[in-house]
């Protein structure tokens, strides 16, 4: 036992907080037997008692359609948050377009996120070598094999094995099976084959069978609304509870972290937080501590945590923490399907995602130097008779009978294909103090910095007329045949994967962690969130997330019992 | 909702100006004289939103509801030109469209406040275009000469003269929001044949034989074939 005590409650470790990293790190830390004291910046939250399931759009206001106050609409989970959280901004430099969503609650993001779980391949973690961009990981997927096994476990993740490179596969038994694919994703599987293009089940951490106190998913209501059953993975009606279940954690919410401080020793000795209800700031013992507040919110406390002897920062020796920033590349093709017109009606909201995909199939062709871009990208496949959502007019015109039957032969019919790329590291994409603008607690806030390069424009460029294809092949109508990768390449941010700004390595001179996530220059200070990821896959970053603080914080937890940590 | 931006209007006038080539005040359907666009002074929407944590379980809308009366009978006439009473469908304004209309145009969030402005000019044109056609407001016209006024400005694709250019945006608006508000009322989710949210036990049973059905004709039709996944 430590000796650091928060009103009563004696604990070993401080996790800052309970999103994907910080509630993995929880949970594995007191599953273990420490003793673990939670910051978690935003509200308590409680998905059974605040999901909005089943509720239609005509019960919300607006019909549910998004507003600065809810920008993915209404009923999506995040509290407090969005683009803009109210009273906490960030600066964006002049040239640069980045945005950044936050949630303020308890689970953070995993509350909403798509649950996308597709796990790195062999490719993934030396690309550097391989190619010459960006960094390797400090380890290979075999070092991680075994954790991706034990994390789709534990959350539940549904899929299969379809033995392509880009997809490797669990260990037999860990994934759940995947729901059978619907009419117009079939219709993409059949146009996307004659292209020489394969489909496979998309994974997603939705349970197709039950687990623990989980209930399996029943097939409606749109996860990113939260899940009421715990069917779609969110920390907080799982890893969060399980941790509680212990008996080994304490939470205290609405604690936004602003610094952490060394002692003499050079270890951390204090975390300064702001106590978000009455403003006051308040600081508790650091025996061991965990950041796991976001990739861009860690290195921020890591920034902002700096003193005399240390003007550039904590853990900041390497200069890299706010370097490295990535998001995913993304952007959409959409068309309507004259052959998925009138079709006949069936419940097709399955698990209100897609229920299958396209994986990256070109590493031949770029490995052949076939390809004018380095890194690859998935399709995440739409279309469907979805819930109408106030947006049924499209671009129909005209008034009476013909516009009735217009909106109903476009219900339905229409089909979209959604990137996601891998993006390189690059000097213009970064973060960094804004010293100029404070929150309103005083803090320093974040000023982005970002540039989107060639290597991202190409495989958009790629992406834009794959997609095209697909829909021309199926014999639809592209809705923008002629928009440029530079108008369809989403914003810096607006993906919601921004990761690297702590980015790991295998030396401290480029680096922030080693591979086990434990700071270079503070040896009771880790990082747990997507700060660390040294490159930034195709494919969609919580689940690596979860899988390297499952990792880590049983190492942490181990080297805690030999006192070690 | 489909977005209407401020710039979208303004490349899309310009571009229906350009194409147009006729004097104000006279439309190219009829030769007749028409009315003018006028921007409508509007005091600034002070109500609140929702705020960023809403109650989501038990929804409410903070503002209050802002068009007149007179305005609220103009929409009712014109949401029922846009979606009548067919079949088993009923009429646009007998499912609360006009109520959801009113609530979108008084809400204080930019796009919406900009809607707001579009669609009370819009409201105020259609009158004067009707005074200045026939000497009678629009609700007054007989059907036919409604309609001839409608058929002016609700085809977006079609070349109009540049003093339709905003009324082709106000009735495109007008569209986007009846048309959503109507297929998210009960009524046009029951028409549009979505049977979905609902809760299903046991695994997703997947596309029904008849669907399957006629994807297979469809794939055949287009040298597709079938891929299992």
């Amino acid at each position: 036992m430590s000796g650091a005590v928060h009103e009563g409650f004696a604990y070993d470790a401080v996790v800052v907080g309970s999103g994907a990293g910080g509630a993995m790190a929880a949970y594995m830390l007191t599953k273990a037997g420490h003793r673990v004291l939670l910051l978690e910046a935003g509200r308590h939250y409680d998905p059974v008692k605040e999901t909005p399931m089943f509720h239609t759009p005509a019960q919300a206001p607006l019909r549910g359609a998004p507003t600065p106050d809810k920008p993915f609409g209404f009923y999506d989970a995040t509290v407090d948050g969005g683009w803009q959280v109210p009273g906490e901004p960030y600066t964006v430099a002049e040239g640069s377009e980045f945005i950044w969503w936050r949630a303020r609650m308890l689970g953070g993001r995993t509350n909403h996120w798509g649950r996308f779980s597709l796990r790195f391949s062999p490719h993934d973690f030396k690309a550097a070598s391989r190619d010459g961009h960006g960094a390797d990981w400090p380890m290979d997927y075999e070092d991680l094999a075994p954790w991706y096994d034990r994390t789709e476990k534990l959350v539940g993740v549904c899929g299969n094995n379809p033995g392509l490179d880009d997809l490797p596969d669990s260990a037999p038994g860990v994934l759940q099976p995947p729901p059978k694919a619907r009419v117009p994703e079939l219709l993409l599987a059949a146009a996307a084959g004659k292209l020489g293009i394969p489909v496979a089940p998309m994974r997603r951490a939705v349970l197709t069978r039950p687990l623990d106190e989980r209930q399996a998913c029943f097939y409606a209501t749109a996860c990113g609304r939260g899940c009421s059953i715990g069917a779609a993975f969110q920390t907080t009606t799982s890893l969060l509870p399980m941790a509680r279940a212990t008996g080994r954690l304490h939470t205290i919410t609405d604690a936004l972290v602003r610094s952490v401080s060394l002692g003499e020793s050079g270890r951390a000795e204090r975390v300064t937080y702001v106590d978000r209800k009455s403003g006051e700031n308040l600081v508790v013992a650091a025996p061991v501590v965990v950041l796991a507040a976001s990739a861009c919110e860690s290195a921020r406390i890591l920034l902002n945590s700096h003193t005399d002897k240390l003007p550039n920062g904590l853990a900041n020796s390497s200069g890299q923490v706010g370097r490295n920033l990535m998001d995913s590349t993304g952007a959409n093709v959409a068309g309507h399907v004259p052959a998925l017109e009138g079709r006949p009606r069936y419940n097709e909201d399955g698990h209100t995602s897609n229920h299958i995909f396209i994986p990256w199939w070109l590493h031949d062709a770029q490995a052949r130097g076939e390809l004018d871009f380095p890194r690859g990208y998935h399709f995440e496949l739409g279309g469907g008779f979805a819930m109408p959502n106030g947006r049924q007019a499209g671009s129909d015109s005209g008034y009476g009978a013909s516009l009735r039957a217009s909106v109903h032969r476009h219900y339905g019919a229409t089909v979209g294909l959604a990137l996601r790329g891998e993006m390189l590291p690059n000097p213009s994409s970064y973060m960094e103090i804004d010293e100029h603008v404070r929150d309103r607690y005083g803090i320093a806030v974040p000023k982005f910095h970002w540039r989107w390069t060639d290597r991202e424009l190409n495989q958009v460029a790629h992406g834009l007329k794959t997609g095209r294809r697909i829909i021309e092949t199926m014999g639809g109508t592209v809705f923008n045949p002629n928009e440029t990768p530079e108008e369809a390449i989403k914003k810096g941010g607006e993906i919601i994967h921004e990761v690297g700004t702590t980015r790991m390595g295998d030396n401290a001179r480029d680096s922030v962690t080693n591979q086990w996530g434990r700071t270079w220059d503070v040896p009771n200070l880790y990082v747990m969130d997507g700060g660390v990821f040294a490159s930034n896959p195709h494919k969609n970053c919580t689940l690596t997330i979860m899988t390297l603080a499952m990792r880590n914080a049983q190492r942490l937890a181990d080297d805690m019992h030999k006192g070690a940590a | 909702m489909r977005r209407l931006s401020r710039r979208e209007a303004l490349r899309r006038s310009a571009h229906l100006a350009m194409a147009a080539g006729l004097p104000l005040g006279f439309t190219a359907a009829t030769g007749m004289p028409g009315a003018a666009w006028a921007e409508v002074p509007m005091p600034p929407v002070t109500a609140p939103g929702y705020g960023t944590d809403p109650d989501l379980i038990h929804p409410s809308v903070p503002w209050p509801n802002t068009l007149t009366d007179a305005q609220r009978q103009l929409l009712s006439l014109l949401a029922d030109h846009l979606l009548p009473a067919e079949g088993a469908s009923p009429a646009a304004s007998t499912v609360g469209v006009v109520d959801v209309v009113d609530e979108w145009v008084s809400a204080p969030y930019p796009e919406q406040v900009q809607h707001r402005q579009l669609l009370l000019a819009g409201l105020v044109w259609m009158d004067a275009d009707a005074q200045a056609r026939w000497q009678q407001p629009f609700a007054a016209l007989d059907a036919q000469r409604q309609v001839q006024i409608i058929d002016s400005i609700a085809w977006p694709e079609r070349t109009v003269p540049e003093a339709l250019a905003m009324p082709v945006l106000f009735f495109s608006l007008l569209r986007q929001l009846v048309v959503g508000a109507y297929y998210t009322s009960p009524e046009g989710v029951a028409e549009l044949g979505y049977i979905g949210n609902v809760p299903i036990t046991g695994d997703y049973p997947g596309p029904t034989p008849e669907a399957m059905k006629h994807l297979r004709t469809q794939l055949a039709a287009l040298g597709l074939e079938e891929v299992h996944v």
